[in-house]
């Protein structure tokens, strides 16, 4: 093993890439940890320097980690390879196998799995041959996303009451109907729903635009605010401004107010430049 | 001892937490990489909102994967993964640019 390895770490998510250093960073051989958002650059920079292992994500955009550890095999045959990933399943570990990866792991979330994924990297750096299948401490998976938590079932992604005039976001808003700045939001790009809520808990005053089923998005915007805010006190942590809630097939964002709590649905697949981009927009232009 | 220009300095503010941690569905922190002196107290203050905001979403039939909270010293990004919640700290305005909307 050399005196001080050099491992490369890479996942497009940079909050888990800060993670995995912090975690690799307790390891005895004190290795020297560089990363990289994408697979590309990861190609960059195997190609400038070498080093002795490479622990990648499988599910990234443009080239996923197996495409990746396809061209590595080829062209850096000596690199020991990881792979950790979220999605669980026999498909995806044959095909990591297939491509030469020495060992396979489920994102560690535990202390145990943190110190299973160290030791299997420790012996890594130490030339140990390991076998994928045996490193991984749960029994293998059906290829499927792997399911929610008990607390987070799977329902419809959204309610199916409309509560508010239908029809595209460019349509104006009936004749007949006071005009409303909830409404104009509704017409920008992206934008699927804006609702406000004012008043007190118990009576609060709801006001949406396309929306579905507002009550029941109100209660858990008020929830979910409020748990956060008191949180803020304690931490330290200054004046909460927003909450961002996403999920496969919803994006919110949540921005209490003295007066008034503003929620916006985005379109899921709005890039996240652009929805920051309209929510700016849609601040300048609220008053509650 | 009175200070040369007649006044106490200020005390300087806590410097906001960096890090993560995990917690189960029971509420119990299993993993942490936080400084040892960040109290587990509000660990588990800031774990059990997250849990509630991920429940809430739920009761309301909203299937909600993550949460980015942005307070105005602090980023909370809190993600469901498999029975449990992973939770970020990051101080709002440092060094790193961060990809989250």
């Amino acid at each position: 093993m050399p005196d001080c390895p050099k491992i490369l770490l890479l996942d497009d998510d940079q909050d888990l890439l800060e993670l995995y250093r912090d975690i690799l960073q307790r390891l005895p051989e004190h290795p020297e940890i560089r990363t990289a958002t994408s697979a590309a650059r990861a190609i960059a920079m195997l190609d400038a320097d070498p080093f002795d292992l490479l622990i990648t994500d499988i599910v990234m955009p443009k080239m996923d980690g197996i495409q990746l550890l396809t061209i590595v095999r080829q062209r850096w045959p000596q690199l020991r390879t990881v792979i950790v990933t979220a999605v669980p399943g026999d498909q995806l570990m044959r095909r990591s196998r297939d491509a030469g990866v020495d060992l396979f792991f489920i994102k560690p979330t535990t202390s145990a799995e943190v110190d299973t994924f160290l030791s299997g990297v420790s012996g890594l750096l130490h030339g140990k041959a390991v076998d994928s299948a045996l490193t991984s401490d749960r029994p293998p998976q059906p290829s499927s996303p792997a399911p929610p938590p008990p607390s987070v079932p799977p329902p419809p992604s959204l309610p199916s009451v409309v509560s508010a005039p239908q029809g595209p976001a460019e349509r104006p808003p009936p004749a007949a109907q006071p005009a409303s700045p909830l409404a104009s939001f509704c017409r920008l790009e992206g934008v699927e729903f804006a609702l406000a809520i004012r008043g007190g808990v118990s009576q609060p005053a709801i006001e949406s635009w396309r929306a579905e089923r507002p009550e029941d998005l109100s209660k858990w915007l008020r929830s979910t605010l409020q748990g956060f805010k008191a949180v803020a006190e304690p931490l330290q942590a200054g004046a909460l401004l927003q909450v961002e809630a996403s999920g496969p097939k919803i994006r919110f964002t949540m921005v209490p107010g003295p007066a008034a709590d503003l929620c916006i649905g985005f379109r899921p697949s709005l890039p996240p430049e652009q929805a920051r981009a309209t929510l700016k927009l849609i601040l300048s232009r609220w008053t509650p | 001892m009175k200070s040369l220009f007649g006044r106490t300095s200020p005390t300087p503010p806590a410097p906001s937490p960096r890090g993560s941690f995990t917690m189960d569905l029971d509420g119990n922190v299993v993993f942490s990489t936080l400084a040892s002196t960040f109290p587990a107290q509000l660990k588990e203050q800031i774990g059990r909102a997250v849990l509630a905001a991920f429940g809430a979403a739920a009761e309301s039939k909203v299937r909600v994967t993550e949460f980015t909270v942005q307070y105005a010293a602090l980023r909370i990004t809190a993600r469901e993964m498999r029975g449990a919640v992973l939770v970020f700290l990051m101080p709002r305005g440092g060094a790193r640019k961060h990809p989250v909307a």
